[in-house]
């Protein structure tokens, strides 16, 4: 596993949208931190360094995340387990931290990522990601980056389905039906060619 | 084009498209979208004007979702008509949108052809809009 990255959070007093609105207006995002302790901590984050973290690691990859509390500077394991966005500027407005015990097993959801140009796409069909995340179960260390599907075998009409998956060791996926993942569908018939024919037609009358 | 196949009254009240979209504000299905950044209602017409040009880009492969249905019907007076004497005839139907509200998604076509095609959407439509690319589509 690659080295762990940090991000430094300062502990807050102040709440209610108002201050809320103020810090984001100082592109600082309001926060809060949370564990399995019961440890609830109001927390404010500049922006931009979250911004690359979450690019980098996501929702699902361990980062240390540094904060002073009671006046010593403390390193915690997290994760990013909810972030909303602005819905015009895409930019975070809260962020919820979650603090992890490392020798607990985790459930998060990890990125579905296909290689491989498919049989049936050669024959024409159309590469279908039914799920784009996953939802596993293993130690926070242990969590993937991505889980990376190799689509070279499948044919148009077939599916691959959860069980056919290959997980990394020590990381098992959480489902009850065996669904499907990814799968080669046939083209839909291009409506708008034959609907314009006619219309060209016409026009050349 | 897009029209509800059943309606309970003929007429509705203009009302105001007030705040940013609550939901259908993230990119769902699609890897390359269309955003509106302001209000604003899109008639059927706009709608349907706009799909057809991202098709016809996009020619055959690739899947496109339209994240609106118009489902407000819209009223005309007939020309040449003195105002008042009521609310005018049913004319067509419009989608009210919020601003940051996701108006197309597409999937399968380059990313290239994908953003090509939204920018002849975008000067179909009569809202300031936006192409937004899904986080790892890039």
């Amino acid at each position: 596993m690659a080295e762990m990255m940090t991000l430094s959070v300062r502990p807050r007093a102040e709440r209610g949208k108002g201050t809320c609105r103020r810090m984001l207006a100082k592109n600082l995002v309001p926060g809060v931190y949370y564990n399995q302790k019961g440890q609830n901590i109001s927390v404010v984050v500049d922006m931009l360094p979250l911004t690359k973290l979450h690019r980098k690691v996501g929702s699902s990859r361990v980062f240390h995340l540094e904060m002073d509390m009671d006046g010593k500077a403390e390193s915690l394991p997290s994760l990013i387990w909810d972030m909303q966005f602005d819905p015009l500027k895409s930019t975070p407005i809260h962020v919820d931290f979650y603090g992890v015990d490392l020798e607990r097993e985790i459930k998060v959801d990890v990125k579905v990522v296909v290689e491989g140009k498919a049989k049936g796409i050669v024959l024409g069909g159309l590469l279908e990601i039914f799920r784009e995340t996953l939802e596993v179960i293993c130690k926070p260390l242990d969590v993937p980056e991505k889980i990376v599907i190799d689509v070279t075998d499948l044919d148009l009409g077939v599916n691959l389905h959860i069980d056919e998956i290959k997980l990394p060791a020590g990381v098992k996926a959480v489902y009850d039906d065996n669904f499907a993942v990814v799968g080669i569908v046939a083209q839909e018939a291009e409506e708008e060619a034959k609907a314009a024919e006619p219309a060209a037609a016409a026009a050349k009358k | 084009m897009l029209s509800p196949k059943k309606l309970k009254y003929r007429k509705k009240q203009k009302g105001r498209i007030k705040g940013p979209a609550v939901k259908g504000s993230t990119i769902a299905f699609g890897d390359v979208a269309l955003k509106s950044l302001e209000p604003g209602k899109l008639s059927a017409q706009e709608i349907e004007s706009a799909r057809i040009a991202i098709m016809r880009h996009i020619k055959r492969g690739g899947k496109v979702w339209i994240r609106m249905f118009p489902d407000y019907p819209t009223t005309k007076k007939p020309a040449e008509t003195r105002m008042g004497s009521g609310k005018g005839a049913p004319d067509g139907w419009a989608a009210p949108i919020r601003a940051g509200r996701i108006l197309y998604e597409v999937k399968g076509v380059e990313l290239e052809v994908a953003k090509v095609a939204l920018t002849r959407a975008m000067h179909k439509l009569s809202v300031k809009t936006v192409i937004v690319v899904k986080e790892g589509a890039e």
